[in-house]
């Protein structure tokens, strides 16, 4: 066994080596197979058999990793996409006589949409019930494969077909255990390319915080499809691998019990770390072979070792790497970011599609950007809003002011999508965007950041900056695993455009770390950066100087000159009337959901309406405009 | 039509073991919003507590009554211990991160169902039957199986006890008011830990009547016995409308008789599947169960 340690750990520094030469497909791929053939070159079929099902373990662990690793979705009927693969594989070999390499990709098309079918409905309910409802699909799928006659009901598929290409023919355990690792480099190289793309950032934004995920313009139900699918597609090959080595394959194979074993490697070899899973795998299958006195033991053992983790040590026995970005884009490597162009940040070259043809902002200056008409949004007995029409002008700071529980976070949610209003209509430019999804209105140009803070605290800083432009990637899951080059173009500029941002905001420093670690000011500025990141035409700020002391508020008052002067509409919610009077062309005051008072800082100030709003006894009398 | 009905009490009364479970998820879930997977178990522990008083003790060679009662109050207490042990050293430190909770929960009722094995090994117990179920009465032209009357009796006086629990007490109302909105009942001076506690006694408590009452119904036991009926419960429970005590006893009944259905009519192989079939069908044309959700929002 010590030698097999030594072997790896030789066999990583050469895989490094090799990664960087061939790409990680090869690299993967390759490590794989090296493995093997060090297990092969020990030469017992014995422990060839073990590393067999080592991999089969580590192939459905990875799969369930995108889902529930990267993703965070609870998925307890994993074996489902198992055995659909596995069944898949089998039908065609066994019952169409097909070869066991053509069979392979129609598996994984069928699994994957599976994933889809299971996917779509479930994903759109509470996440908590998506666990109760994947094990339903589990069992419903055994119970269906259990009793279709087709392929052989409770007496499952049999003879399995030999594997065979060109001649060649895998029919000794060596011969499989060298194709499993293929099979399994596959997987992971498949993994880990995902893991470092902008769909990996986006899942670990959903895992984070769905909600703020949506808002920030992700579209946070096809990322979750997309785990769906992919995780579907990983468990089809784990299932080829496993048809491939199996003389049969029967219902028995695929119970509840085989997806709570998988779900235990993930957790105990971290959430969304490849080398952990892979590790835990090992770990997971080869322990009981070792010590034959816990076979009895086994899932008592493992269940304890379980909690133990995620009470002791959450991350897993190899932590998920922190920042994708640093080992795909060594920020060392980066060039200083280039002097904006006019300091009006991210280079606007991205919307130059959606702008084409429009006429300079200049001359449009002062025309409605955003039209709030006639907003009411009743929750139950409640009017949090009552008939609200405001606009907020191409290049002007609109500030909404308001006593607390007037409207005012009720009202950036109704323009952001978050909720429906229930009367009214909103125009961005025009367009309706009442009822839109967050992450489309988003995407049409609505940032806003949150009155209390909410980035993703399980990405670093320039990841939450970078997460902020999703959608102006234009990048799909393609883009994520086939090619690579174009993916990481896009995203070295995205980097670089992080960076100059979090220049602006100065907290260029803080790029690397954890927005945990940074002060409430910093966080806030990482908070408005991620928001800018999308090139928005309008700016939704909700209480940005609350925590904020006098030198951070005066560097906020240009930061938002700035933001204006580069083109962006800003709507400002602020208690701080020194600051939002400073800056704001415009006020406008909602006192108990109604709209009192609009116009100029001077005269809406003086108006007394507003001042009885702020000061008076007798609030109720601003209903009176 | 006899035979109709008579399929119709034998699914009641798997029913009523189902709704006693679901009231167990139910209150919890409706509480902290999450799903403790290993509350089937609990009933599973529960039954066997009872199976050695029964077994081992003096107390076997009691009359049935006075037997049961002792055996079910042993077994309550130490479903109870057991699950407030659990809450305190496990689960309380996880109500933040739900993703955690779930997977300890989970891997809490294999290590249960594994330290059962272990003890007593893996083949079914023997249950005493005390011939309840050979006396039968004949209610509305039906002859009823008196163990099916014992079940349905005691589970509706439980039930019904339930309800005027919510509905009655301050610790009921309390626990309704906890799962609208935890910060404002913390406000009005609410003990939310406490009531978190009070809920995962209380279905422990269910649970361990289920435990007891089941091994009797069935006379055998087994270490495997609880985690899917526990599925099959939360299912109940969801079916009903998730949080909403009566409703976990209309889902826990529904469950029982389609079950019961499935297997007398069409075929005893589809119907765990039949359930998370319904439970899939009601999630997406009814996603607040039949009788509505009583949880807390969230955003």
């Amino acid at each position: 066994m010590a030698a097999l340690g030594d072997t790896t750990r030789a066999l990583d520094a050469a895989s490094l080596r090799l990664r960087i030469v061939l790409g990680s497909f090869a690299g993967a791929i390759g490590c794989m197979l090296l493995v093997a053939l060090a297990v092969v070159g020990v030469g017992d079929s014995y422990w060839i058999t073990v590393a067999i099902s080592v991999t089969t373990y580590a192939a459905m662990a990875l799969g369930l990793n995108v889902v529930l690793g990267y993703a965070g979705l609870l998925d307890m009927g994993y074996a489902a996409f198992f055995a659909i693969g596995a069944y898949a594989s089998a039908i065609l070999t066994v019952n169409l006589e097909w070869n066991f390499f053509l069979s392979i990709p129609i598996a994984v098309v069928v699994t994957g949409l599976a994933g889809i079918v299971i996917g779509y409905p479930t994903l759109r309910l509470r996440p908590d019930y998506l666990a109760i409802v994947t094990i339903g699909f589990g069992e419903v799928t055994r119970t269906a494969f259990n009793n279709w006659d087709y392929v052989g009901a409770s007496r499952g598929l049999y003879p399995l077909g030999v594997p065979e290409i060109g001649g060649l023919r895998f029919d000794t355990p060596e011969a499989q255990l060298l194709l499993a690792a293929v099979l399994l480099g596959l997987v992971v190289a498949l993994v880990n390319r995902l893991g470092v793309s902008h769909i990996g950032r986006g899942w670990r934004a959903v895992r984070d915080d769905d909600f703020a995920a949506e808002v920030v313009g992700m579209p946070t139900l096809r990322l979750k499809l997309g785990a769906y699918i992919v995780g579907g597609a990983i468990g089809a090959i784990a299932g080829a691998i496993f048809a491939a080595r199996s003389v049969a394959i029967d219902p028995t194979n695929f119970t509840l019990f085989v997806s709570v074993q998988v779900l235990m490697v993930v957790v105990l070899g971290g959430l969304g770390s490849v080398r952990g899973v892979l590790l835990a795998a090992a770990i997971f299958v080869v322990l009981p072979e070792i010590l034959r006195e816990i076979q009895d033991y086994r899932v008592l053992v493992f269940s304890l070792l379980v909690i133990a983790m995620v009470r002791v040590r959450p991350a897993g026995l190899i932590a998920e790497r922190p920042t994708p970005d640093r080992a795909a884009l060594p920020l060392g490597a980066l060039p200083e970011p280039a002097p904006a162009p006019a300091a009006t940040g991210p280079a606007p070259a991205r919307r130059d599609d959606a702008r084409a043809g429009e006429p300079l902002l200049e001359v449009r200056a002062g025309e409605p950007l955003l039209e709030v008409r006639g907003v009411t949004q009743r929750f139950g007995g409640l009017t949090a809003l009552q008939d609200v029409t405001l606009d907020v002008r191409r290049g002007e700071v609109l500030g909404l002011i308001g006593p607390n529980g007037a409207g005012k976070t009720t009202l950036v949610n109704a323009i952001c999508g978050v909720r429906r209003p229930t009367a009214g209509t909103v125009r961005l430019d025009g367009v309706d965007v009442t009822g839109r999804r967050p992450h489309r209105i988003a995407a049409l140009g609505i940032a806003r950041t949150f009155q209390s803070i909410r980035l993703f605290d399980q990405l670093s800083v320039i990841d939450n900056v970078v997460a902020g432009e999703y959608q102006a990637g234009h990048l799909g899951l393609a883009d994520a695993f086939l090619r690579p080059r174009r993916e990481r173009r896009h995203q070295g500029e995205a980097v670089g455009r992080a960076l100059a941002l979090l220049e602006r905001l100065d907290v260029r420093d803080a790029a690397l770390r954890r927005p945990s670690e940074l002060s409430y000011a910093d966080r806030r500025r990482v908070e408005i950066a991620r928001a800018l990141a999308g090139n928005p035409k309008l700016l939704i700020l909700d209480e940005p100087a609350a925590g904020m002391n006098p030198t951070e508020k005066s560097e906020l008052v240009e930061l938002l000159e700035r933001i204006v002067a580069g083109g962006t509409s800003v709507l400002l919610i602020e208690h701080d009337m020194p600051l939002v009077s400073r800056v704001s062309d415009r006020l406008a005051v909602l006192d108990q959901g109604r709209l009192i008072a609009s116009g100029s800082p001077e005269t809406v100030l003086a108006d007394p309406v507003v001042v009885e709003a702020y000061l008076g006894p007798g609030a109720a009398a601003g209903g009176a405009r | 039509m006899d035979n109709l009905l008579q399929t119709l009490v034998g699914g009641l009364t798997i029913g009523c073991f189902y709704a006693l479970v679901a009231l167990g998820y139910t209150m919890v879930y409706g509480i902290i919003r999450l799903i403790n997977f290993a509350h089937g178990d609990l009933v599973m522990v529960a039954a066997f507590a009872g199976w050695l008083m029964l077994d081992g003790t003096a107390i076997g060679n009691l009359p049935a009554v006075p037997a049961l009662i002792v055996a079910g109050a042993v077994a309550i207490a130490v479903t109870v211990v057991i699950q407030l042990v659990l809450l305190r050293v496990l689960y309380r430190p996880l109500i933040a991160y739900p993703l955690g909770f779930m997977i300890v929960a989970l891997s809490v009722a294999f290590a249960l169902q594994q330290t059962v094995r272990l003890i007593f090994g893996a083949s079914n117990r023997s249950y005493p039957g005390y011939g309840i179920s050979n006396d039968s009465m004949e209610i509305l032209g039906i002859a009823v199986n008196g163990m099916d009357l014992v079940v349905i009796g005691l589970s509706g006086v439980l039930m019904l006890g339930m309800l005027w629990f919510t509905q009655r007490t301050t610790t009921g109302v309390a626990m309704r008011a906890l799962a609208v909105d935890h910060d404002a009942a913390r406000l009005m001076g609410i003990n939310v830990r406490f009531l978190i506690a009070i809920a995962f006694a209380v279905g422990a408590a269910f649970a361990a009547v289920t435990g007891v009452l089941s091994g009797v119904y069935y006379q055998r036991i087994g270490f495997d016995m609880g985690f899917l009926l526990g599925l099959k419960a939360f299912t109940a429970a969801v079916v009903g409308g998730i949080g909403n005590v009566g409703g976990a006893m209309v889902g826990g009944l529904l469950i029982g008789v389609l079950e019961v259905f499935v297997q007398s009519y069409l075929s005893g192989s589809w119907s765990d599947a039949s359930i998370f079939g319904v439970l899939i069908l009601v999630l997406y044309l009814r996603p607040r169960g039949l009788l509505g959700e009583r949880v807390a929002e969230s955003t």
